[in-house]
């Protein structure tokens, strides 16, 4: 979701280690995993279909793969953000009356 | 629906850009670490750490792209297929290991699908019919004398009655066994098994045709339909008998004297309601009048087998329920105490019980315990051959330690090393299986060779189908399981740590489990191996046994001329004919007609008294008796000691003849010739008889070779001895007889039908029958047992030498000879073998227990067979432990240390 959601705020296909960079951004490096991990994720949502690969230059024109969110990725994000929203909800209404 | 379609599309298009996927992913990977680098230089570190610290951040790279391509593929198809190839890659390297591992797991799957088929083909294979839970027997169960409730079915009359009356079957069928004469392909008239069920039948069943249509209710009509009678063949019988002809439908064949028509084929997967009996051909009900010359439906006495579908949603109980509650009335009305005993009309009850597997038969009853044992025992010897392939594949983990460490080191996971023991184990599994289920195929026909019944026509008809392939299935996998798990363990667990730093802490505490199989196995294969001696003993002796007559050199016959118009006197006219005419032709030395024939395990008995003055008279006179015809001591070379044989105008039990045990009984004190005897039994021989002795016999044996010559009294030929009297032919060989009997049959009685020939040595080889194939069983498993533990030992010490190869070295180094190795290797060897020894003596002692009914002429603790047991024993456990022994011994200190 986090992948999507990164996709989806930029208006740019973003490249691996873009993607990468802006994790660490938002999350202020709370979020603390494998690097390399990103790519396995990467391909997993490529299979699903919910995100689309090109290859492309990159800003020191470098030859990178650039990951595009495609209609159904930008579906399934609206749809598992519809989810989070609603756990999260809740979450905090018990919170709240506790 | 729709996106798992266009997944598998795109995961199938991945396969023809896979070497673009493998360098595009890691061209993509090398961007993000070279990025990583070039950030990392510019806050300050050096160039190598920048890379490496790059290397570290991102993970296992291998282990990334790996898991990124697994994404796209058929993931456990392919680590199967390619552990599959690795797998054959590995076992050819150790063609002999995996050879034996084959060879033992083929023997104990294959004895497993052999016996179960027979179990499943006999009490447990469902009727091939729709919903087969709902079928249900119906039968009169009460005592009988000296036959424990044989399912006879019920009365003809109150079977009409009961499908009327009944609430809780859809429907009741009945069902009749019979036999039928049909010409065989060379034109000779044969007998062969036949049912005859009413018209619904086969629709309650629920059957579908093969071939044409099954019998309807518009056959079965008394006198026959106006088409004329219908016959529906069994599938076996088709394609035997008709090669399977096609064109069948509408051909007329001649049945007992009678032309019927072909209708239909069984499909082949139905193999009649009778398990194990072969139905041949299925005959309308009524047919019965024709066969037997009146209509006997409707006398009293005819008892049919009723199988009824229960409603739905009705259960046995409740059928049985209703049944109890007018079962009293319908038992008072049509059971006559003239025909059945009042002591059983007394108690007989109505029971309803589960027809799924069909109507049990007289066989299910008498193999059932002795089938049950021998699963029971090939299953314990599965488990035996499993934990010794497992003992020898963890002797090949041991050996490969070094692999499976360095596989791990390199990131292999656990649980693929596991995986990937466990193909290993599966192949052989696999290959074992195929080899087993080949040999139960084509051994169960060896196998059923056994269950010949002496006084039946037919042995048991099994035929192995489609489940032979289901067990061997699922014993493959678990076996798999059993003999694969624990290796398959250990490769997981190696931990490269621990293993590469030394090599010889590990296993020690493994030996204790391995080293306790082993005696076990020994001592099993000492009680086997014994009993198997014991038991060959007892049979070569028993075959060798004197019988008291020639016993290789008469082929016996039984006749079929109870249909003929002929009966009493001009019936033993016919018989005489034959007899003569026999005699007349090329090759039979003697021939004779008798009633009873020796070695078929049962004998006629009757109490007997002497008359008249000085006879002994003694409490126990029961004796056997027989009725036999002119010429028969002379054919079965039974020497008459005084007096004479019968001749051909005795046709009455008014003479007799004893052997010499009876008359030495009877008369102890006087010649026997020309005094009296008289019967006193009303029961076993209700027609009361005084005749006078006229011959003395030697002594010879009657039901089993086993048993003493019991003492025998012979009767003349008569008019109640019926028309299925044996013929005796005495031939050089069995053919000539064969020959001479159909010959002397066509031009004397050509419309009875030919049954099987035999020599009386058949006869009693067949009365042996469960007598061989334990004999035959504890052979095979004896030599089996003797294989595995050959086998265990030497895994055994195989791994316990390769574990200790280097204290070998070190006591090689230090001075210790070659010959001490190699003894000290062999006294392990030894020490397993008496600690096997003893315990097997245990053993022994209990198994004796079980096997002492079925010895004969030997002592259960015979010496000879002791030592040569224990010798054989011996022998091949030392050869087990040479080869480890030796290697041991050639262990080279400089290598072995080196290694260290």
């Amino acid at each position: 979701m986090l992948i999507l959601k990164s996709l989806a705020r930029s208006a740019e296909p973003m490249h691996g280690y873009g993607i990468y960079l802006y994790l660490k951004q938002i999350s202020q490096d709370v979020i603390q995993v494998e690097e390399g991990s990103l790519y396995p994720a990467l391909q997993r949502l490529a299979l699903k279909g919910w995100v689309k690969a090109e290859w492309g230059q990159s800003e020191n024109n470098r030859r990178a793969r650039f990951y595009k969110l495609t209609p159904a990725g930008r579906k399934q994000l609206k749809q598992e953000f519809a989810d989070f929203e609603r756990v999260l909800e809740a979450i905090m209404r018990v919170m709240q009356t506790s | 629906m729709l996106n798992q379609l266009t997944q598998l599309c795109r995961r199938l298009l991945f396969y023809f850009r896979r070497d673009r996927f493998d360098r595009e992913l890691e061209e993509e990977m090398k961007f993000h670490l070279e990025k990583k680098a070039e950030t990392n230089l510019t806050a300050g570190m050096s160039p190598d750490e920048a890379h490496y610290t790059a290397r570290r951040q991102f993970g296992n790279q291998t282990l990334l792209r790996e898991k990124s391509r697994e994404i796209w593929e058929f993931r456990s198809l392919e680590t199967f297929w390619q552990d599959f190839r690795y797998s054959l890659r590995m076992l050819r390297k150790s063609p002999i290991f995996c050879l034996t591992a084959v060879l033992t797991l083929a023997v104990g799957i294959g004895a497993n699908t052999a016996i179960f088929t027979l179990l499943h083909g006999l009490f447990l294979r469902d009727l091939p019919a729709p919903r087969p839970a709902e079928l249900a027997r119906i039968n009169l169960i009460g005592p009988l004398p000296r036959l424990e409730s044989v399912e006879a079915g019920i009365p003809w009359r109150m079977y009409q009655q009961l499908r009327l009356q009944q609430q809780s079957f859809t429907d009741l069928s009945a069902w009749v066994n019979s036999r039928v004469n049909i010409r065989d392909g060379e034109g000779v008239l044969r007998m062969y098994p036949s049912i005859h069920p009413t018209g619904n039948a086969f629709e309650v069943l629920g059957v579908k045709p093969y071939l044409g249509r099954l019998l309807t209710s518009s056959d079965d009509v008394r006198g026959g339909p106006s088409m004329g009678w219908p016959a529906v063949l069994s599938h076996g019988f088709w394609y035997e008998r008709f090669g399977g002809d096609p064109q069948i439908i509408g051909k007329q064949l001649e049945i007992s004297n009678t032309i019927v028509t072909v209708v239909g084929v069984t499909p082949p997967e139905f193999q009649g309601v009778l398990p194990g009996e072969g139905t041949k051909i299925y005959l309308p009900l009524q047919f019965l009048a024709v066969l037997i010359g009146k209509n006997i439906p409707d006398s009293p006495g005819f008892f049919c087998r009723p199988i009824g579908r229960l409603k739905s949603g009705i259960s046995l109980t409740q059928a049985n329920a209703e049944l109890s509650v007018y079962q009293a009335a319908l038992i008072r009305e049509f059971l006559s105490p003239d025909q059945i005993p009042p002591s059983f009309i007394e108690k007989a009850k109505l029971t309803v019980s589960s027809a799924r597997n069909g109507l049990g038969s007289f066989l299910v009853k008498q193999y059932w315990r002795p089938l049950i044992l021998m699963q029971c025992l090939v299953a314990v010897v599965l488990l035996l051959c499993c934990v010794n392939v497992g003992g020898l594949m963890m002797s090949t983990v041991y050996a490969r330690r070094h692999e499976f460490a360095v596989r791990t080191a390199m990131g292999a996971g656990r649980w693929r090393l596991t995986r990937q023991y466990l193909t290993e184990s599966f192949v052989i599994a696999a290959a074992g299986a195929t080899l087993g289920a080949a040999a139960a195929w084509y051994g169960i026909r060896l196998l059923l060779a056994f269950f010949i019944d002496p006084n039946r026509q037919e042995g048991l008809f099994i035929r192995p189908d489609n489940t032979v392939l289901l067990i061997t299935s699922i014993s493959a996998v678990l076996t798999t399981l059993l003999f694969g798990a624990a290796p398959a363990w250990h490769a997981g667990r190696s931990d490269p740590g621990t293993l590469l730093k030394s090599r010889t802490a590990l296993g020690a505490r493994k030996r204790i489990l391995g080293r306790a199989f082993v005696p076990i196995q020994v001592a099993l294969s000492v009680a086997l191996v014994a009993s198997a001696g014991l038991l060959s003993q007892s049979l070569i002796r028993i075959r060798t046994e004197q019988v008291g007559f020639d016993i290789g050199h008469i082929t016996i016959t039984c006749s079929q001329f109870y249909n003929l118009p002929q009966k009493g006197d001009a019936l033993l006219d016919l018989y005489q004919r034959m007899v003569d005419r026999l005699e007349q032709l090329p090759g039979i030395q003697s021939a004779a007609a008798t009633w009873y024939t020796p070695m078929t395990n049962s004998m006629a008995t009757a109490v007997f008294q002497a008359t008249g003055n000085g006879a002994g008279s003694r409490e126990d006179s029961r004796m056997a008796w027989n009725e036999v015809g002119p010429g028969y001591f002379r054919t079965m070379q039974i020497r008459i000691l005084a007096g004479r044989e019968f001749e051909r105008n005795e046709r009455d039990r008014s003479v007799c003849i004893l052997n010499k045990s009876a008359a030495s009984h009877l008369f102890p004190q006087q010649a026997a010739i020309g005094e009296y005897v008289r019967s006193n039994d009303p029961q076993q021989f209700p027609q009361e008889a005084t005749c006078r002795v006229i011959g003395l016999a030697e002594d010879a044996k009657y039901a089993s070779a086993r048993e003493q010559a019991p003492r025998t009294i012979y009767f003349p030929l008569n008019g109640r001895s019926g028309g299925a009297l044996v013929f005796l032919m005495r031939s050089d060989y069995e053919a000539t007889a064969a020959a001479a009997y159909r010959r002397a049959l066509a031009e004397i009685a050509p419309t009875t039908p030919l049954l099987r020939f035999a020599t009386l040595q058949q006869q009693m080889d067949d009365s042996l029958g469960q007598q061989r194939l334990i004999t035959l069983m504890s052979q095979l498993f004896g030599g089996l047992a003797l294989f595995l533990s050959a086998l265990g030992l030497y895994g055994l010490l195989s791994s316990s030498v390769a574990q200790r190869t280097s204290e070998i070295g070190v006591r090689i180094a230090l001075g210790a000879r070659r010959g001490a190795v190699l003894r000290m290797i062999l006294y392990e060897a030894l020490r397993l073998l008496a600690a096997g020894v003893l315990l097997g003596s245990i053993a022994l002692l209990l198994t004796v227990r079980l096997i002492q009914g079925q010895l004969y002429g030997i002592s259960p603790f015979d010496p000879t067979i002791l030592f040569a047991t224990v010798g054989l024993l011996g022998c091949v456990i030392l050869m087990a432990a040479f080869i480890p022994a030796l290697r041991a011994a050639a262990v080279d200190p400089i290598q072995a240390l080196r290694l260290e």
